[in-house]
């Protein structure tokens, strides 16, 4: 059975919405998550007093409307699904382990962040540090999935250790920064100053890219890894032109000022020196 | 002889006899499916008995671009050893030598989910240098081995399955071009998901017994009491009145039920295609775990 929170009221600052898992909802009756307790900085608001509950807390959480507000929906969560109609704050998903997230809207920054597992999709655009890391810790998102329809922000993936990303749109500035493996794909284009201090990461780009000077130019190929993985994002619902899976790319080895074992692959457009 | 009629085929009351193996299955995919058919003849070459190759492997089938998880044309085939161990050694030794050597290919696991596996890409890594490198997509591994024309792709692990090897059927014309056209009948209809007919062209011309008249050593030598040559020499020869050339089809598959339907296949395939006597090697059915009475396929597939 599906829980459905529908927001009734603006909040009157940020949420603390890392309640909002099926892990932690799971076997609660509509009353019983109406009387949880969130933050709001120094308030403690019940959900009651910020949404509409129904049903009752199983493996399927339903939230609906514009809940930019509130930060940190299916953070931890290991099992199940949640579904956002509506644009969603920061820090979604992030740590989460396994299940499911679909948002339709946008998220904030930090969504995914140091995911180890499962699935996030964004029928919208992603904030800054999507599967990154958090300030502190050297490894971001470790394991999952992470699929973006709209665009991303700065610093994609920061620090990434597995996992694979794939960004519908463009990617901002700094993607991959100080990436340790795992893959990042942006199929309308990476940003500026992709892959600073990568270690063994792949950065994908569909359109032109001006490498660091970290990075040097090293054929052109058809990379066969680069062709599961566009496929794996077509199964998970994104578009991807054949001419992608059929092309040649052009492959940058980098960052060479750290451990030089990344890569950059760029759409073949005669990249190369 | 004893036995039943298909059409005018005299089928012997006897039975087929064969024995638990392991197998893996492979899926080649390369640019082309030419490549990939080249890939998989040759990773299949030379694994025609397990006595002698220390493996039986054939192609299974073809594989559309809808059936390969790269989206390119491929070929699955099946490789059969005694035990795992054997099974990853060769299937180890044949990727590395014959797949990975042919140009633009790749290699993946054909039986996903198996309970049992052996290391592939795991240990061909090492080709690597070092300079080798592992993605995780969908939740699984795959190893980028750096090549000359590239890299080569190629699954962390491979499935081992429980499998039967060792079915067959002996096919008998009234000359040579009539029994070899029923056994091209019968290969032709036997092949299929689930079977390898390791033989060239899935067929044995040179059928065996256990052991020899002549020499304590030989594990295996010739079958003279089916050799039509012998016919006038051999008291106890097995040849019919009305044959002069048999040929055997030895049958691997996944699962006894995959060999049955097979043998039962080819049988019908055979007695359609001329042959005038079907019958099947077996060892007094002391030996094998799995026996295929031949009057059980009466009833066409």
């Amino acid at each position: 059975m599906t829980l459905t929170l529908t927001l009734r009221t603006q909040p009157p600052g940020r949420i603390a919405g890392d309640v909002l898992t099926p892990d932690r909802l799971r076997g609660l009756q509509a009353a019983e998550v109406a009387a949880l307790t969130v933050r709001c900085g120094r308030q403690a608001l019940s959900l009651g007093d910020l949404f509409a509950v129904s049903g009752r807390g199983d493996e399927q959480l339903w939230l609906a409307g514009d809940l930019r507000q509130v930060d940190g929906i299916g953070a931890g969560m290991s099992r199940g699904r949640v579904l956002v109609e509506g644009p969603c704050g920061d820090h979604l998903g992030a740590r989460m382990s396994g299940g499911e997230i679909a948002v339709r809207g946008d998220a904030g920054a930090w969504a995914g962040a140091e995911q180890v597992g499962g699935l996030l999709r964004i029928w919208g655009a992603a904030g800054a540090r999507l599967g990154g890391a958090y300030p502190g810790f050297r490894a971001g998102m470790a394991g999952g999935e992470i699929v973006i329809f709209g665009d991303a922000g700065e610093e994609a993936g920061a620090g990434m250790r597995r996992g694979l990303v794939v960004v519908a749109g463009r990617t901002g500035d700094g993607a991959g920064l100080q990436m340790l493996a795992g893959t990042l794909i942006a199929l309308s284009g990476i940003g500026a100053e992709a892959g600073m201090g990568n270690r063994r990461g792949s950065l994908v780009s569909r359109s032109p890219v001006d490498p660091l000077p970290g990075y040097a130019f090293a054929t052109r190929f058809r990379p066969p890894t680069l062709r599961l993985q566009l496929r794996r994002a077509r199964e998970l619902g994104l578009l991807v032109a054949d001419e992608l899976l059929r092309g040649t790319w052009a492959r940058w080895s980098g960052d060479r000022s750290e451990l030089g074992r990344g890569e950059l692959l760029i759409f073949d457009e005669e990249e190369g020196p | 002889m004893s036995g039943f009629g298909v059409g005018a085929t005299n089928v012997a009351d006897t039975f087929a006899e064969a024995f638990p193996m392991r197998y893996a299955r492979l899926v080649i995919t390369a640019a082309t499916e030419a490549w990939a058919h080249e890939a998989a003849r040759s990773a299949t070459g030379f694994a025609t008995s397990v006595i002698g190759c220390k493996c039986e492997a054939a192609i299974e089938r073809p594989l559309g671009v809808e059936q390969t998880p790269d989206g390119r044309s491929g070929v699955a085939m099946l490789l059969f050893a005694m035990d795992r161990e054997s099974v990853g050694k060769r299937v180890l030794d044949r990727v590395g030598q014959c797949v990975m050597t042919c140009p633009t290919t790749a290699c993946f696991d054909g039986l996903a989910g198996a309970e049992r596996t052996v290391a592939l890409g795991a240990s061909l890594r090492y080709f690597g240098d070092g300079f080798q490198a592992s993605k995780v997509i969908a939740g699984e591994r795959f190893w980028r081995i750096p090549v000359m024309e590239g890299e080569f792709l190629v699954c962390d692990s491979v499935g081992v399955g429980r499998g039967v090897g060792g079915g067959n059927l002996v096919i008998g014309g009234h000359d040579e071009d009539a029994a070899l056209a029923a056994a091209q009948a019968a290969a032709d209809a036997m092949r299929g998901e689930g079977i390898a007919l390791p033989f060239p062209g899935g067929i044995v011309r040179s059928g065996s017994k256990v052991g020899a008249l002549t020499s304590s050593s030989m594990p295996a030598s010739t079958n003279h009491q089916m050799a039509p040559t012998l016919r006038a020499r051999v008291p106890d020869t097995l040849v019919p009145e009305d044959v002069c050339a048999l040929f055997e089809i030895v049958i691997d598959g996944v699962s006894e039920e995959a060999v049955r339907e097979a043998m039962r296949r080819g049988l019908h395939a055979a007695a359609g295609a001329g042959a005038t006597h079907v019958t099947a090697a077996n060892f007094g059915g002391k030996l094998g775990e799995f026996h295929f009475p031949l009057s059980e396929l009466r009833d066409p597939p």
